[in-house]
Parts: C-alpha cells; sequence; structure tokens
C-alpha cells in the first residue's frame, strides 16, 4: 500500500484535507517515545489503497520543535511515496518556505495550493500553472473544506510517485560566503562516507542553521568529522556576524524568503485589489524594477559608480604616481648604471608601480560595487538583465556569471567561469561559459584606466560606461551567435532570487572593499613582480651585440668630438644650457634613444613583438604594445606593466620619469584611435591563463579552452583593426 | 656579481611562476583562494 504524507504549516487547511479524505477511516496514535499525535487514515481512489498519513503542522524542518523534528524524522526514515505539501494560497510566501525545506531534500513532492477561496476573497489571484512551472512540481488548487480538488490531488500524487519516484534535491545559492561554507562541508561530508540519512548538501545546511539534533547524529557518527564540519561553520558564522551582523540561520532565511519572493515576483500572485501595504523591499522594487523606470536607474547607478570612482580616485592615484616616481629616482641616484638597476627600475619600479599606482581606484571601485551588492541592488541588475539575455539565447542564471565576471567593472571571470555552475542546461552553460570572460574584470580596469587618463581625461567616467556597454554588447552578440551555431539548443526556464534590500554597514564594505584590495595588491606584489622580471629580462637580454654598441658609442664621440670644448662642459655643469648646448643634447639624446631601441628590439621580446608588427600594424598596434598583450595572457595587468618596463627601457633619460598615461599620450605613435582600439583588443582578446584552465575544466575539454583563446583573439583582432581604421579616418578628416 | 644576482632573481621569480602555474593547473575545480569577486546573490533554478 502506497503511503503519502500530508505535510504544511500550521493552519493550512491540512487537517480539514485530510479529514475530507479519509472520512472515518482514521486512526490516532502516537509518535514512537514522544506525546506529538500521529494521525493515519485510508483513502480509496479506484479501488487502489492509499495510506494517508497526516504530519504535524510545522513552519521548517530544522528541529526547532518536537512537531518539526517528529515529522522530519517520518519523512526521511519511512521515505513515504509521496509528500502532499499543503499551501495556504493566501499566505504564500510564509507557507512556500517549507516548501523549498522539502525541495532542499530531495523528496518526491506535489502542492495542494489549498484556501484558494481565502485567497480569492483577499483579491489574490493565484497562477497555479506558473507556480507549477517555476517549481518544477505538479501544483493542484483546493478548498479542504469542501473537498474541491481533493481528488485530483490524490492522483497527482500517485501519478508522480509511479513517474517520478526520486527527485534531485533543490540548491539555492545562499550568497558567497554561506556556498563556500556549503561547497567546504559538502566535501567534508563526502569525504568521510558515513551512511547518513539525509543528502550532504542538507546536512550542512542544517549545521549551518545550528539544528541540534544533526549536530548530535555527525557527534553520534564520528567525533572528528563533527568537529571539522563546526570548525568551517564557526568560522562562516564569526565572518558573517563581523560583516553582516547576522547570524548564518538568518541569512539562510533571508535566501530562502528572497528566492520564494523572487518566484511569486513573476506573475504568481496577482493583486486584484490593491490594499495592501506593501513593505520597503516591495516598495522600492515597484519603482527600481519598473519595466521603464528600471533600466534608467541602473544606467543612472552605473554612472554615478564611475563618477564616484574616478572622480574620488584621482588625488591618491597621483600620490601612488608620485610615490613610484620618488621611488625610482631615489634608485636612479643611488644605484650605479647597469643591469641591476635597469631591472630595479624599469622592471620593478616601472612595472609593478603602474599596476599598484591603480591602487586607490580599484579600493574606489570595490567599495562602490561591495555597496551595490550588500544593499542587494546587484540582484536586481540581474533580475532585469534576465529579459535581455534571453533574447541572445542565453539562460537568467547567465546573468551572475557576467557580473561576477566583472559586467559593472572589476569582477573576475575564474568565480565567473565558476557561477556558471548553476545553469543547468549544458548549451547555455557552454555559450555563457565562452562569453563571461569578455567582462571587465579587475585586471583589465588598469589598461582602461591607464588609457583613459591619457588620452580621454576629459570623459573618464563616460568612456568606463562606454567600454562596459561595449563589452556587454560584444558578450551578448557573440553568445547569440554561437547559440545559432556552435552550442544550439532549446532554452531553459529559469527562478531568480531577490534578497530583500538592507542598509549596508560601513564595517561590511570596509571588509568587501580590503578583502577585494588586497587580493589586488597581492597579485600585483607576487605574480605580477613574477611575470614583470621575467619580461624584463625578456626585453633585456640578448644584449646588444659590441659591435652596435661600439657604433653608437663611436657616434656619441663623433658629436662631443665636433662641438666646442665649452659646449661640452656645459652639458656636465648644473647651470642653464646655451642654445648650441640644448641642441647637442637633444642630439645625443636621439642617438640614446636610438641605442635603447636597437637594444629592446633586439630582444627576445623585441623580436617578437616585431615579428608580429606586420599584422598587428593594422590594429595600430607596434612592437612594444604587442610584447604588452602578450604578457597579458599570463594576466591582464602584465600589459599595464609590460607597457611601463618597455617605454622605461626606452626611455632617454631615466631621471625624467613621467607616468606612463603621460608617456603615452606624448608619444607620437599613439593616439586616440589607438588607445580605442587597444581598448576593444582588451576586452575580447584570449581570456588570461587561469580563466582558460578553469574553461576547460569547466566545460570538460581543453578544445573550448583552445576555442576560447583563438576565437576571441581573431574577433578581438578583427574589432580592433575595424576600430582603428575608422578612428585614423575620422582623426584624419 | 651583478649578472650572478640577476641571474638568482630572474630564476626565483620563474621558479615562482612555474609553481604558481602548477598550482592552478592541479588546483580543485573551485579556486576558492580567489576572493576578489565575492559573488553576489547567485540565482537558482528548481
Amino acid at each position: 500500500m502506497t503511503t503519502i504524507a500530508l505535510a504544511g504549516n500550521p493552519n493550512c487547511g491540512k487537517t480539514s484535507l485530510f479529514n475530507v479524505l479519509t472520512g472515518a477511516r482514521q486512526h490516532v496514535g502516537n509518535y514512537p517515545g514522544v506525546t506529538v499525535e500521529k494521525k493515519q487514515g485510508l483513502y480509496l481512489l479506484d479501488g487502489k489503497k492509499i495510506n494517508l498519513v497526516d504530519l504535524p503542522g510545522m513552519y521548517s524542518l530544522t528541529a526547532y520543535s518536537l512537531e518539526e523534528l517528529v515529522a522530519r524524522n517520518f519523512l526521511v526514515t519511512e521515505k513515504p511515496g509521496a509528500v502532499v505539501n499543503i499551501v495556504d494560497a493566501s499566505n504564500l510566501e510564509r507557507n512556500l518556505y517549507l516548501t523549498v525545506q522539502l525541495m532542499e531534500l530531495g523528496l518526491p513532492l506535489c502542492l495542494s495550493l489549498n484556501m484558494v477561496d481565502v485567497a480569492d476573497r483577499r483579491g489574490l489571484e493565484i497562477n497555479a500553472a506558473l507556480l507549477g512551472e517555476l517549481l518544477n512540481l505538479p501544483v493542484v488548487p483546493t478548498v479542504a473544506r469542501n473537498g474541491r480538488g481533493s481528488r485530483e490531488l490524490m492522483q497527482t500524487a500517485l501519478d508522480m510517485r509511479d513517474q517520478q519516484p526520486t527527485r534531485e534535491p533543490l540548491v539555492i545559492s545562499y550568497g558567497a560566503d554561506l556556498d563556500q561554507a556549503i561547497d567546504r562541508m559538502v566535501a567534508v561530508i563526502q569525504d568521510a562516507d558515513l551512511d547518513l540519512p539525509y543528502p550532504a548538501r542538507w546536512i550542512a545546511l542544517k549545521f549551518l542553521e545550528k539544528d541540534e539534533e544533526v549536530r548530535t547524529l555527525c557527534r553520534q557518527y564520528d567525533a572528528r568529522f563533527d568537529a571539522r564540519l563546526a570548525a568551517i561553520a564557526d568560522e562562516v558564522e564569526e565572518h558573517l556576524e563581523k560583516t553582516l551582523q547576522l547570524g548564518a540561520d538568518a541569512l539562510i532565511a533571508d535566501h530562502r524568503y528572497g528566492f520564494i519572493r523572487s518566484l511569486l515576483a513573476q506573475g504568481v500572485v496577482t493583486q486584484t485589489e490593491n490594499r495592501q501595504r506593501y513593505q520597503v523591499t516591495e516598495w522600492i522594487d515597484r519603482v527600481v524594477l519598473n519595466r521603464l523606470l528600471g533600466p534608467v536607474i541602473m544606467i543612472a547607478v552605473l554612472l554615478g559608480l564611475y563618477q564616484f570612482t574616478f572622480t574620488y580616485s584621482e588625488v591618491p592615484v597621483g600620490w601612488c604616481e608620485n610615490l613610484f616616481t620618488w621611488l625610482g629616482d631615489g634608485l636612479d641616484a643611488v644605484l650605479a648604471d647597469g643591469l641591476l638597476k635597469s631591472l630595479l627600475i624599469s622592471g620593478i619600479v616601472d612595472g609593478v608601480g603602474g599596476v599598484l599606482g591603480f591602487v586607490p581606484l580599484i579600493a574606489f571601485m570595490f567599495f562602490g560595487i561591495a555597496l551595490l551588492e550588500d544593499s542587494g541592488y546587484l540582484a536586481r541588475v540581474a533580475f532585469m538583465l534576465d529579459r535581455l539575455f534571453r533574447m541572445f539565447g542565453l539562460h537568467g542564471n547567465s546573468v551572475m556569471p557576467f557580473i561576477v565576471s566583472g559586467g559593472i567593472a572589476g569582477g573576475c571571470a575564474v568565480p565567473g567561469v565558476m557561477a556558471t555552475r548553476t545553469i543547468k542546461s549544458p548549451r547555455e552553460r557552454l555559450a555563457t561559459l565562452l562569453t563571461a570572460p569578455f567582462m571587465n574584470c579587475g585586471a583589465k580596469l588598469p589598461v582602461f584606466a591607464l588609457l583613459i587618463a591619457a588620452f580621454f581625461p576629459g570623459n573618464k567616467p563616460l568612456m568606463m560606461f562606454a567600454i562596459t556597454m561595449v563589452s556587454w554588447a560584444g558578450a551578448l552578440l557573440v553568445a547569440r551567435l554561437l547559440r545559432s551555431t556552435v552550442v544550439r539548443g532549446e532554452s531553459s526556464p529559469f527562478v531568480m532570487e531577490l534578497p530583500p534590500y538592507r542598509l549596508p554597514t560601513f564595517r561590511g564594505l570596509a571588509i568587501h572593499t580590503w578583502e577585494r584590495t588586497w587580493q589586488y595588491i597581492k597579485k600585483a606584489g607576487t605574480v605580477i613582480l613574477g611575470i614583470s622580471i621575467l619580461l624584463w629580462a625578456l626585453m633585456t637580454f640578448p644584449q646588444l651585440p659590441a659591435t652596435q654598441q661600439a657604433a653608437f658609442d663611436q657616434q656619441r664621440r663623433q658629436l662631443l668630438a665636433s662641438a666646442d670644448a665649452a659646449t661640452v662642459a656645459q652639458l656636465r655643469g648644473e647651470a642653464d644650457l646655451s642654445p648650441a648646448a640644448r641642441q647637442l643634447q637633444e642630439t645625443l639624446d636621439g642617438v640614446e634613444a636610438l641605442r635603447n631601441e636597437a637594444a629592446l628590439r633586439h630582444s627576445v621580446a623585441g623580436r617578437i613583438g616585431t615579428a608580429l608588427e606586420g599584422a598587428t600594424r593594422w590594429a595600430g598596434f607596434d612592437w612594444r604594445t604587442n610584447i604588452a598583450l602578450l604578457g597579458g595572457f599570463a594576466a591582464k595587468e602584465v600589459v599595464v606593466s609590460t607597457l611601463g618596463t618597455a617605454y622605461s627601457l626606452g626611455e632617454v633619460d631615466p631621471e625624467e620619469t613621467d607616468s606612463l598615461s603621460a608617456t603615452l599620450a606624448r608619444e607620437s605613435s599613439w593616439s586616440p584611435a589607438t588607445a580605442l582600439s587597444l581598448i576593444v583588443f582588451t576586452i575580447f582578446y584570449a581570456p588570461c591563463f587561469v580563466t582558460v584552465v578553469c574553461i576547460a575544466r569547466e566545460a570538460g575539454s581543453w578544445k573550448w579552452g583552445a576555442f576560447s583563446m583563438t576565437a576571441n583573439t581573431l574577433l578581438a583582432f578583427a574589432l580592433s583593426t575595424a576600430v582603428y581604421q575608422i578612428g585614423t579616418q575620422l582623426l584624419a578628416g | 656579481m651583478e649578472t650572478l644576482l640577476i641571474l638568482l632573481i630572474v630564476g626565483l621569480a620563474a621558479w615562482r611562476l612555474a609553481r604558481h602555474a602548477r598550482q592552478r593547473l592541479q588546483a580543485p575545480a573551485c579556486c576558492g583562494d580567489c576572493r576578489q569577486c565575492r559573488q553576489p546573490q547567485r540565482d537558482s533554478s528548481p
């Protein structure tokens, strides 16, 4: 005989339904060892006998009360053929909280949308079909008092038991901190390989919710295993207390309600009478998610973020530049000319300094993003973009990987690529994997900041906004192209979370900003420093052959010999130069510049850069930019550090160090068209090495890693060539 | 002496980068240590 359990909140009409279904054929006992009533009854459907169990009313599956504990244990240990979750249609949001937890447990579930008549009287119209589609559950509207829909409900539960006896547990994201902790806990649970009655993720969640029963169970299995889980739970709890002043259990509840609210916001509940007072979140969402106002607000927020970043970071960025200039000058004064001096000044100070100089800008940008994220607005951005994404063949779940990869700016494609795991359809996931790296990660930011400062100083926020738009447009168009060609297929449905708005705390914002900024500094001080040193070596060796060195020396000597002694003496002195001495100095500088250029071209990197110049000049890139772009494959910040080193090595007088942006603005081979072309190339060309590894791993084949590298670079080259050629024509005109 | 020092620094940088690359290639599927971009509320589908 099939057993069907009835589960629901207290006062949802569960017992009424049980009575209607079983009539007099019921029996009341106690659950073993406790005083909680156990009601069972028989229901006949076309001659088939069904054992109905009316579980005690409960709000959640966490063992907060004896009733909840008993109900949960029954569901897990007795394994009923199906579970009918009765929800009060007039109070859906609260009732679905239990539904979400039942789904997280992976139970074979169907929903009884009860008291639809009460909901109707309250002016609420519920779209049961849509609710079922979004939850991927059968939903049957019922009125328990008069038995309406009860037969259909039982038939549905039986059909479900036959057709879908097991279900994948629902996976909700609980935010970065908790998700990471849950993943770590799941790994511990799976490693322990214990025969636990619950899914691993569910145990992790209950552990974080401080469920004493689950904790005791874990302790009984293995004390060390329990201690490992407790250590992770305590660590994240402490972090959440520090940053959000919230416990893990409260945050979990917040996210579950967020999930439910976003689901209901998709047209499940329609207010036929506008007499309810909206909560703050709902009120804000009405404005912020408005079809017309929403995008306008979103654009204004983005522009505001960029304006804030560039305006307030300008002065501290100047301080950083001065600091590195001072450091370079100091080293120049104390060190003797030679390779070590060149390595320290051109390789390290000008290379790493170029990247570290943007720390204030990065910090301001991260602060702004933390503000959007902690307040809950970022999730609304994702919600609005969802509609747009579907038009381009992507999944609603693709929005977050894009934003994480740097959709607003300052993200990282590695976690972005990881975030695509929430997309179940492999084709939509692949399209997202391949296009998310087009977003402007934190490493691309210094490249853009450098070029904007050098060539578009009057329009910094607007340029940053345009760059963001170009990367989004490119990513969406490429996604459309991919979805129409190599990864063709149907789109899958999607539900999105809308967490409640929260007033961010300054402490929380400061911690988030510092974490990311420190990551940037750490990367500059380790990986970027290492790459800078290697690239310096590649840009220095092999050195110019002695014969060529001698030729330059000879040229220099001849110039000095041809000048009169008084003029030469002036060059060594501190006094102002006469016109003749100035001319001699310029000629000597010219010879030195030629020597430095010849030396750089003679180096390994110089030869590679020069070899590529034949093709890349179409996009406006000279051999030095080619070296920088090749270095950018290791990490995109390297584009800045390499340009810093390349132009520093080429400098005639290291004492006249200027910021890299000023140097580029002065260079005759650079123009706004070159800068635009390089910006476009940086947006679209091959992702960094780490991202390629992640793409290959996530896509399950190195083929896709290679595809991402080659296709992106070809696309980037085509686009930047077009930009450069058109830009040059326009500038000439 | 100077050349030796340069060789040492460049060698150290190369070794450090190689180790970093190896760690990346061998890392478990999730990088874990990259908190540069803390994920905001990720969406999910049932």
